[in-house]
């Protein structure tokens, strides 16, 4: 509080005291309001009607009006008891002269009227007047109409009666002095405005009206019945359309304080948006501390202990197994806040550069205890919105945590850049992002061999950790963790997040190449959905690539083939004799080729000659009819493999058995064949053999339980499988294949149970094979016809040889560089959006939290996801 | 592969239908800040294959194949 020398009364006549003490106020003008500029000008408003509010707040004033006059005065008028015009017993004169002469009178001229009193820092309506070249007071009471006016701070006209009025109030109305504010004297408007609004707003049910005579005019009026809670939801609306909380959190309570002079009051009003800064306002006595204090801090660490705590005390799985570091900190819960805090304390302590600090020290505990206690009860009543409140600061917790991990993988990608580059990557030689190439190589092994087979001018290699046990702890280690995908984004050059700039890729080629099997393709599917994620640019652009390595390689050991070789040191090239090799990039190719081998050289199918027949039975098969015959088998078997799998996916049991299929094919018997799996849902019926029976079954289904989510596939493209009660999977080539094969069976004379009789014979050496196959001198005997592919593809594995690459690993720099490698020869596919989005949607089903959807997603795809299904 | 998964209209970190599209970002977040947490989660491995997240049904998987060769 700024020091007024009222001790001075004591050994000088009254009249001289006051002189003296307004000179002072005229001498030294910022010691009182601040400054002399526009902030100090408009603090003579604020002195005035604080003043009005205080009558307001003591519960003697309703209305204030506020004008900004036509000639540079401003008038303040208020209906609350009117300033006393009775003498002051101590002075001599007038209450309202001393008020508005006697420097520290003002504003608590009658102690007892007011419990605490804003004011501007109690500085008194007296500096006003100090300040203005001309004031005048009119107060309306006992039906009278009593003025004053005064000059610069001196009584230029004593009180007298003027009039009679059925008004009670006080209007005053002054002129600021331009001897004293000679930068400027006039009012702003847009300054006044907020101010008054303000103190609408803190003074729920108080109408104060601003109009301006000055130009053109206007007016407006502040009433806020509901006062802090329309303040906040104000506030809210400003950054954001989307309100958290229903309605805004609203507390009002009290303490007493021996401290702070008596008893202390809280208001709080509490509401969030979506936006991620927090807007917190506070308020001492209607003054906005700027500067926060005490109440502040109060206000703080309640909200952050209330919700914490009921997280703690809480049920709830996802919340209850957080750990007390997991949990959100006062920052987190803070994102998106709105409030308002508004305390009013008998005897405030401002610190601070401009006053505007709460100082006193028990309020923060009185804050405290008054929101926590509130807060408690309130989480209790409404564990909607706390919940909602709860998820909201656990994901500003995971945005701080990201924004911190990004802003140090940023740092370390200077030092990189300063330094050594990244440490496992193989750059090429050429700096031309056209011609230059990025593999991300699954494994250290393949890198390592990617590395010989590359050309290092223009092929970079990064190799990126696949499946690696860790042997110390016997557990898989991560892959794709923080150094992986900081290496990715260090490499490409790019930058990321805002940074992310595709014009400075360093390479136009970034070739992703796993092993061609399930493990691999849910690597591939974790990079592209990164690069979907949070670069499609280069996705867009055409940049990303997915490597096909092969399969298999068949070596054709009696045909050779002529290779041209470039010797490395004499530059000549030569002609060399090489055993004839073809890779297979995908299964369903391989097969072909396989078959093609066996039923070479005039391969036939004839029935077993019975004992004592002649060898040398006519052929049942041969040629081209034999490969067709071969060709159905191969779907049979294949679809076989599905049905049972898809079988089975309603069982625990994993088997290899044949005999779910056979059960089927006894239904075949009867004509039908299975349509449908059903898989959960009431009542045992994991297949159904027709679309009628199906529908019928869905319909019982839903009569019996209305609320039962069924998932079917294809039929309803929106419904979620994962959550769903049921889940019904369709045989739709059932149907197709089996009655082809049906014909073809029936064409060489065989039926349905010559297929299996290789199950009940297989490993022994029984005479009574009912086939053989016989190629050029080679007998193999066959007892069910569904094993024919097998002999007939070992039939092919003479004069061949052949290697299946289960990984990169296993292929060495030669043959990775003629497959995969070289632009002459590989074959690499373009990611396109639609591959990349499909990645982005399997990989929640692939990498998310949910066990069960992931089980039986991968199940019913595991088997079917051969190499043509590798599609990126 | 579409027939599972996330549909593409959501935000895959907070669960939010996706609106018009913003300025500062774009499918599939539906803001910067989504985006940048999705971000963090990359960098802290959340992101793993299901051998990892789920080893025991891998396990199991992995079975299967041998079986089936």
């Amino acid at each position: 509080m700024p020091t007024a020398p009222t001790k001075a009364a004591d050994y000088t006549a009254e009249s001289i005291q006051i002189k003296e003490g307004l000179d002072h106020v005229r001498a030294r003008p910022a010691m009182y309001i601040g400054d002399i500029y526009e902030r100090g000008l408009h603090h003579l408003v604020y002195e005035v009607v604080d003043n009005s509010v205080d009558e307001a707040m003591a519960g003697h004033c309703t209305e204030i009006r506020v004008t900004l006059g036509e000639d540079g005065s401003i008038s303040v008028l208020d209906d609350g008891r009117g300033i006393p015009v009775g003498i002051h017993a101590e002075v001599g004169k007038p209450t309202v002269e001393v008020c508005l002469t006697k420097l520290g009178a003002g504003g608590k001229f009658d102690k007892d009227s007011y419990k605490v009193s804003g004011g501007l820092h109690g500085v008194g309506v007296s500096c006003v007047n100090a300040l203005a070249e001309w004031l005048e007071v009119e107060v309306y009471r006992d039906e009278k109409v009593h003025k004053i006016t005064f000059e610069r701070g001196v009584t230029a006209q004593e009180l007298i009666v003027t009039g009679k009025t059925k008004l009670r109030g006080t209007k005053v109305t002054f002129l600021p002095d331009s001897e004293i504010f000679k930068h400027s004297i006039e009012f702003k408007y847009s300054t006044v405005h907020t101010r008054l609004k303000e103190l609408a707003y803190l003074n729920a049910g108080l109408r104060i009206v601003l109009s301006d005579e000055r130009g053109e005019g206007k007016e407006e009026e502040f009433f806020f019945p509901e006062g802090l809670k329309d303040f906040v939801t104000e506030m809210a609306l400003r950054e954001s359309d989307k309100l958290t909380l229903l309605k805004p959190i609203y507390l009002i309570g009290s303490e007493d304080s021996e401290d702070s002079g008596g008893r202390v009051e809280v208001e709080i009003a509490i509401q969030y948006n979506d936006s991620y800064s927090p807007q917190i306002v506070s308020y001492t006595n209607n003054i906005n501390t700027i500067e926060g204090g005490t109440h502040l801090k109060g206000f703080r660490s309640a909200l952050t202990a209330s919700l914490n705590a009921w997280i703690k005390g809480s049920e709830i799985p996802e919340f209850r197994k957080l750990k007390d570091a997991d949990r959100p900190n006062g920052d987190d819960y803070r994102e998106g806040l709105v409030a308002v805090i508004s305390v009013k304390v008998p005897e405030p302590q401002f610190e601070g550069q401009t006053k505007t600090k709460l100082g006193n020290s028990d309020v923060a505990g009185i804050v405290q205890s008054v929101l926590g206690n509130y807060l408690r009860n309130w989480c209790e009543q409404n564990p909607n919105e706390t919940k909602a409140l709860i998820r909201k600061a656990l994901h500003a917790r995971m945005a701080r945590m990201a924004s911190k991990k990004a802003r140090d993988q940023a740092r370390k990608r200077k030092d990189i850049l300063s330094g050594g580059g990244v440490a496992k990557l193989r750059d090429c030689n050429s700096k031309e992002p056209e011609e230059c190439e990025l593999y991300l190589v699954e494994g250290d092994s393949a890198g390592g061999t990617a590395v010989s087979a590359r050309n290092p001018h223009t092929q970079a290699i990064l190799p990126l950790r696949g499946k690696i046990i860790n042997v110390w702890k016997a557990t898989l280690d991560r892959v794709l963790a923080h150094n992986e995908i900081s290496a990715i984004v260090q490499t490409l050059g790019t930058g990321i997040l805002e940074g992310f700039d595709a014009s400075r890729l360093k390479y136009h080629k970034i070739v992703i190449m796993c092993d061609a099997d399930v493990d691999g393709s849910h690597i591939r599917t974790l990079i592209l959905t990164f690069f979907f994620r949070h670069m499609p640019e280069l996705i867009e652009q055409g940049y990303i690539y997915v490597a096909q390595p092969p399969l298999y390689k068949i070596t054709y050991k009696n045909e050779k083939v002529d290779v041209t070789v470039t010797d490395p040191k004499t530059g000549k090239t030569k002609t060399k004799k090489k055993a004839k090799e073809v890779y297979f990039l995908d299964e369903v190719k391989f097969e072909e080729a396989m078959l093609g081998l066996g039923l070479r050289g005039g391969t036939v199918l004839r029935r077993r000659p019975a004992p004592g027949e002649e060898e040398g039975a006519p052929a049942l098969l041969e040629g081209e009819a034999l490969a067709a015959f071969a060709g159905v088998l191969r779907k049979v078997a294949r679809q076989r493999d599905e049905v049972e799998r898809k079988l089975r996916m309603g069982r625990s049991a994993i088997s290899t058995q044949n005999t779910l299929f056979k059960k089927f094919l006894a239904k075949e018997k009867n004509g039908l064949l299975p349509y449908a799996r059903i898989k959960g849902g009431k009542g045992k019926a994991p297949a159904v053999y027709t679309e009628g029976d199906l529908t019928a079954w869905e319909e019982a289904a839903i009569t019996a339980e209305p609320d039962l989510k069924i998932w079917r596939q294809g039929k309803h493209p929106l419904s979620q499988r994962a959550g769903s009660d049921v889940q019904i999977t369709l045989f739709r080539q059932n149907k197709k294949i089996l009655e082809a094969a049906g014909k073809s069976l029936e064409q060489v004379g065989l039926a349905w149970a010559d297929l299996f009789a290789a199950d009940v014979a297989m490993g022994a050496d029984r005479p009574d094979a009912p086939f053989q196959l016989v190629r050029g001198k080679e007998t193999r005997d066959v007892y069910g016809v569904l094993s024919l592919v097998r002999h007939i593809r070992e039939l092919g594995m003479a004069g061949v040889d052949l290697q299946r690459y289960k990984g990169l690993g296993e292929m060495d720099a030669d043959e990775l560089e003629e497959t995969t490698m070289d632009p002459d020869l590989r074959i690499l596919k373009r990611v396109t959006m639609d591959s990349a989005v499909g990645a982005h949607e399997l990989f929640a089903t692939l990498m998310g939290n949910h066990v069960e959807p992931r089980r039986d997603f991968i199940q019913e795809r595991a088997l079917s996801l051969k190499a043509s299904d590798l599609d990126a | 592969m579409t027939s599972s998964g996330a549909p593409l209209g959501v935000c895959p970190i907070c669960g939010a239908t996706l609106g018009p599209r913003r300025k500062d970002t774009r499918p599939p977040f539906c803001s910067a800040r989504c985006r940048l947490i999705d971000y963090g989660k990359w960098l802290d491995g959340s992101y793993q294959p299901p051998w990892l997240l789920d080893p025991e049904e891998h396990e199991a998987l992995q079975a299967l194949q041998d079986a089936e060769e």
